[in-house]
């Protein structure tokens, strides 16, 4: 066999970009992966500047979404892996850090990672109290405690004997 | 390094300012909504007035049906002390449907289930969409009873063997869904001692199979021929039921139709060690031991048996029972030949101290309701 692999990461020159967090830090990322998101690729196409500023989102949630971006550019990756680092990626990460993940990928338009964040928090949010979500989503109440109770009389089938949650 | 973290986690984001979790991030909210279901789901509707709003307009339990959690079937079944049903998926789920107060399940299809009130009142149920379809009075009740497909489709049956049925006589008992009367026939059920068995009949390749008690000779219902000889075909004793040597007492017996085959769960022995899964073999007559299921499982009870293609490894090889080990499910695995929690850390080789649900039934949420 002589063909040669394009792909190869000594072989290609790849394009890169530069995409900034709302704190200023700079990533340099491969357009391969840059283009996983629907949101950076319209940019791309729209501008020749390779910098793109992105004025909500934090470093720390940039860097998680890119670290994810190139995982899945990586063409020397089997989907296995992927997978598998997508499992990684959201397990033991705080609720805090999955909300703005979540944001950021919705932002992003990266839907596949945004369905698994917040599949993630799905999970984290079952058999919690309500009041737990209230705190952990910044909600203040505004049902009337008799609205409240209302809902709760209606859905009386749904409180089983399950111990709550409230940590 | 250090301060410049702390500046990090002092500074007001922007993105949680400009965009408030309790206004309109409603696309995210749904998202996290479809997987979340029963008391979470309500939870989720608590929590402010904007978050009720995103909940959809639908039916009191709209699993999703894409979810992974609801491509498995539950098993529901009543909580006979109060009027309370309970809905089993890896979790209890307590249901109040106050239009089934003292209804008992005869059978469980493609996601409807077939009730009866008292003798004569029969009708179609389904959890999931809480329609309700009655079925005219019958005379007689069921002995055992079975249909043949989702009843809202044209060509859904309805097909018992009635209370009144002697061991020389059968009575059945049949209609088709939009019919206004039942249709009742007599035939003769030969010389020769016959029990049925309290499995509902198997609906498969347009004719209906009525075991006996030990699952050696049927009987057979054929709706579309018009003379007795038949449409009702006796079948005789088969004496060779299967190779399997530990032929005692069947102690419990399932039938299921798979794709256009009868599968038969036995389980034998008084401490229920010893289960096998037969097909059965039209043409010998007589059931053929299975190995293995392949890429199914089986759910059974008495109230219907069916098997499922198993997307999830894991699950295949495997009988889920309609039976509790305190709260948690019971499956038994044809690889491993033992019982085990469908969650958790338990194996053992006999059913001693489990708890049967006899008047369960497992139901999967189907396609076409949701």
């Amino acid at each position: 066999m002589v063909t040669t692999d394009e792909k190869g990461p000594l072989t290609a020159k790849k394009k890169s970009v530069i995409i900034r967090s709302c704190d200023g830090d700079e990533f340099l990322v491969s357009e391969s992966a840059a283009v996983l998101s629907t949101s950076l690729k319209k940019i791309l196409e729209e501008k020749e500047d390779r910098l793109i500023h992105l004025s909500d989102i934090d470093n720390k949630t940039l860097a998680m979404v890119i670290a994810y971006l190139s995982t899945h550019a990586d063409d020397g990756l089997s989907d296995d892996l992927k997978r598998s680092f997508d499992q990684e990626f959201v397990s033991g990460k705080e609720f805090d850090v999955l909300k703005y993940l979540v944001l950021a990928t919705d932002t992003l338009q990266v839907t596949c990672l945004c369905y698994t964040v917040a599949k993630k928090m799905a999970d984290i949010m079952k058999n919690k109290l309500v009041e737990w979500v209230r705190r952990e989503f910044d909600i203040q109440n505004d049902y009337t405690p008799e609205a409240e109770a209302e809902i709760r009389r209606l859905d009386a089938w749904a409180w089983d004997d399950r111990q709550l949650e409230d940590d | 390094m250090a301060g410049n973290w702390l500046a990090f986690l002092n500074q007001p984001r922007s993105i949680e300012t400009e965009r408030s979790w309790s206004e309109y991030l409603g696309e995210i909210l749904s998202l996290i909504l479809s997987k979340l279901f029963f008391k979470d789901r309500n939870n989720f509707k608590l929590a402010c007035k904007s978050w009720n709003s995103v909940i959809p307009n639908t039916p009191l339990l709209p699993p999703a049906i894409a979810s992974p959690y609801f491509d498995s079937p539950c098993l529901i079944f009543s909580q006979r002390s109060s009027d309370c049903w309970k809905l089993f998926h890896n979790h209890y789920y307590y249901l109040e449907f106050p239009e089934l107060k003292d209804a008992e399940i005869h059978f469980s299809k493609d996601g409807w289930l077939l009730m009866s009130r008292d003798k004569s009142n029969l009708f179609f149920f389904s959890p999931f969409t809480k329609e309700k379809l009655q079925l005219p009075p019958i005379t007689d009740s069921f002995y055992s009873v079975c249909f043949t497909s989702t009843p809202t489709s044209p060509d859904c049956s309805v097909f018992g063997i009635l209370g009144k049925s002697t061991r020389g006589r059968v009575n059945l008992g049949h209609i088709k869904i939009g019919d206004e009367e039942w249709e009742l026939e007599t035939f003769d059920n030969g010389a020769h001692y016959f029990r049925f068995s309290e499995c509902p009949p198997v609906f498969c390749n347009g004719v209906y199979y009525c075991f006996d008690f030990n699952s050696r000779n049927f009987r057979v219902f054929d709706p579309r021929k018009d003379d007795d000889e038949h449409r009702w075909i006796t079948c005789g004793e088969c004496l060779e039921t299967s190779e399997d040597e530990d032929n005692g007492i069947k102690y419990e017996s399932y039938f299921a139709e798979v794709e256009g085959d009868i599968w038969g769960v036995f389980v034998t022995n008084d401490d229920r060690r010893f289960i096998s899964v037969e097909k059965w073999n039209f043409a010998k007559m007589c059931w053929k031991k299975m190995d293995d299921l392949g890429d199914k499982c089986l759910y059974v009870s008495p109230s219907g048996s069916f098997a499922e293609t198993c997307g999830v490894s894991g699950m295949a090889n495997k009988i889920y029972f309609s039976k509790f080990q305190g709260k948690s499910g019971i499956m038994y695995s044809l690889t491993t030949r033992m019982y085990h929690l469908v969650e958790g850390n338990f194996a053992r080789k006999n059913a001693f101290g489990l708890t049967e649900m006899v008047h369960g039934a497992w139901i999967k949420p189907t396609l076409d309701k949701m």
